[in-house]
């Protein structure tokens, strides 16, 4: 069945690039290679994506919604009671 | 094979002739071909398969419209009905012609062609439509979309699928039938209702012919089709009366029929039941880099709908590989329900439309906002042992104590908060919160998620497929033995004894 399925490898000369995949082509996999066209990959505007965004990272950590930072009143007034408790310990 | 040197004859006249570059695109679509012939011959639809895999890599290399053209002008002799359409619509109307294309044809195996009732010489059937989803498949990359609606309306519908017969065309049909979605799709034609009748009634013919893989796919596209329209209750009666394969359907169609069935469940409110099937959607997904748009979409889908069933899906949901960025307006949601805040909501709702509305999640997100005001409800009654109706009003932002009256009520009936409503004097008194133990919750969620691991455990088994190969010889019973013997191994608690002596 590999000799039926051998795409030419590339030569310096040849335009039809088939460059991308020169060893796996070869390797044919029991999975059906569905493209699932009709459900398109998310695309972003280039200056949104993950690279750019500073609001995203992995963590080597657990995570949990717990560390997750909130911002409602009892949070903001707790800090500054923190803060303010310090202050006057200090 | 390969040319080293590419030269490019041209006559004198100046008519398209067979460039040697294109030497190597034809000859690898041959081989194809070779293998879907052996299907005419043998009867046995595993060729049709093998061939169909080469599909990607024959997409990405060797279509274009020199060597489709000159492949139809060597392949199908003159006297076929299918030769000059096809020219037609590869060509552009340009004229080609290959020199010699007499003598290459002789050369082909016998099993290219057939014999028709008119007693000429035709392209075999397998063959004939595989051509056809080739030139669909280079229609499409060429973004000759117009042309390929025609082509899909004029000629594959009419004279390929209304007309062969063959058990072994099942395959190539139903991606015959993908091709012509996609087409009306890439003219915004997303719900088109003339292309919806024809396909119900292809799917009457298929059922009948057991043609599974090309009932499946009809199913989906015309599933796909009653969406796109907004037509939940369509789509819903359609699912009721028609019976999706279970066998000898690929994975990844039935990983979409799980995921439509899951939103139409969603949005007739049994969300129970669409976490599920989106759960299974998910599952029988292939998992690789082509598949990674339908998991987007699957996973946003189930975010909203464990959002709605009152869950948190937790935050490393959020951050998994390649999930981040269309994750990221779900997880402000999830954020917005976790705490309650009915402002951040309406905020998050407005600042994400666009993208949920193009997710096509919009009209679930919308019905958070009760779910919102639920657990907002909830942190108060868990922060206050009494608290009046006018401070829940103020907290939680709602317009009326009335509203505020009957949002507690919803909550208490649907076993959110345990708490009494003493209406005369306006106000929420928590009662003492049971003991979980005490109920049957444990029991039930311990019995959902044995069901959960028995059903994986038995369909697994019946999944297990062994790798087509040559040698299913005498070692096949050994290979079985041993097969199962490992199996029983990892289940079993005894897998630290090496030698299987208690088989």
């Amino acid at each position: 069945m590999s000799a039926t399925t051998e795409q030419p490898k590339t030569t310096g000369e040849q335009e039809i690039t088939t460059t991308e995949k020169p060893v796996t082509i070869n390797t044919k996999s029991l999975e059906e290679d569905d493209e699932f066209e009709d459900f398109p990959v998310d695309q972003w505007p280039a200056s949104s994506t993950l690279k750019e965004s500073k609001e995203f990272h992995t963590n080597l950590w657990e995570e949990s919604w717990d560390d997750v930072e909130v911002d409602d009143n009892f949070t903001s007034g707790l800090r500054e009671e923190i803060a303010k408790y310090k202050q006057e310990h200090q | 094979m390969t040319a080293d040197m590419m030269e490019v004859d041209t006559n004198g006249d100046g008519t398209l002739v067979t460039k040697y570059a294109e030497e190597n695109a034809v000859e690898s679509i041959l081989e194809t071909l070779k293998e879907i012939s052996r299907a005419t011959t043998s009867l046995d639809s595993r060729h049709v398969w093998r061939g169909l895999k080469d599909l990607s890599s024959i997409r990405k290399s060797s279509l274009n419209q020199a060597s489709l053209a000159a492949l139809v002008n060597i392949l199908y002799p003159d006297t076929s009905a299918f030769k000059d359409p096809l020219l037609k619509y590869i060509n552009d109307n340009h004229k080609s012609s290959v020199p010699n294309a007499e003598k290459l044809r002789s050369e082909y195996p016998a099993s290219f062609y057939k014999i028709t009732p008119q007693k000429t010489i035709e392209v075999s059937a397998e063959l004939n439509s595989f051509f056809h989803l080739l030139v669909q498949l280079y229609l499409l990359d060429s973004k000759k979309f117009t042309e390929l609606v025609t082509f899909n309306t004029k000629i594959v519908i009419p004279t390929i699928l209304d007309i062969y017969n063959y058990r072994s065309l099942d395959l190539i049909n139903a991606k015959l039938w993908f091709y012509i979605i996609m087409g009306y799709e890439s003219v915004e034609d997303i719900a088109n209702t003339e292309i919806r009748s024809t396909m119900i009634k292809s799917l009457k013919t298929a059922s009948l012919k057991h043609d599974n893989e090309t009932k499946a796919m009809l199913i989906n596209l015309i599933l796909r089709n009653f969406l796109a329209d907004g037509d939940v209750n369509s789509a819903d009666d359609f699912v009721r009366k028609v019976e999706f394969p279970t066998t000898n359907v690929s994975n990844p169609l039935e990983a979409r029929y799980y995921f439509y069935l899951s939103k139409i469940n969603a949005i007739q409110l049994d969300y129970t039941t669409a976490s599920d099937f989106v759960i299974t959607a998910i599952r029988k997904a292939p998992h690789n880099a082509n598949s990674l748009g339908f998991l987007q979409q699957a996973h946003k889908l189930q975010c909203v709908i464990q959002l709605l069933m009152g869950d948190i899906p937790e935050l490393s949901f959020f951050h998994q590989k390649d999930m981040q960025q269309s994750l990221y307006p779900y997880y402000h949601l999830t954020n917005t329900v976790k705490l309650g805040d009915l402002k951040k909501f309406s905020y998050i709702i407005s600042r994400f439309k666009t993208q949920l509305i193009h997710d096509n999640n919009y009209q679930l997100c919308v019905r958070l906002r009760s779910n919102v005001i639920k657990t907002g409800i909830r942190m108060i009654s868990l922060t206050y042992k009494k608290i009046s109706l006018k401070d829940i009003c103020l907290k939680l932002r709602l317009d009326s104590e009335q509203a505020a009256e009957y949002m507690v009520s919803r909550s208490i009936r649907d076993g959110v908060i345990e708490a009494n409503i003493n209406h005369e004097k306006g106000y929420i008194e928590t009662s003492e919160l049971l003991n979980v133990y005490d109920s049957n919750n444990p029991q039930k969620t311990f019995d959902a998620r044995m069901q959960f691991v028995t059903q994986l455990h038995d369909e697994s088994v019946m999944a297990m497929r062994y790798p087509e190969d040559n040698k299913k010889t005498k070692s096949t019973s050994q290979n079985n033995d041993a097969d199962s013997a490992d199996y029983l191994d990892d289940i079993s608690d005894f897998s630290d004894i090496d030698d299987l002596g208690f088989l």
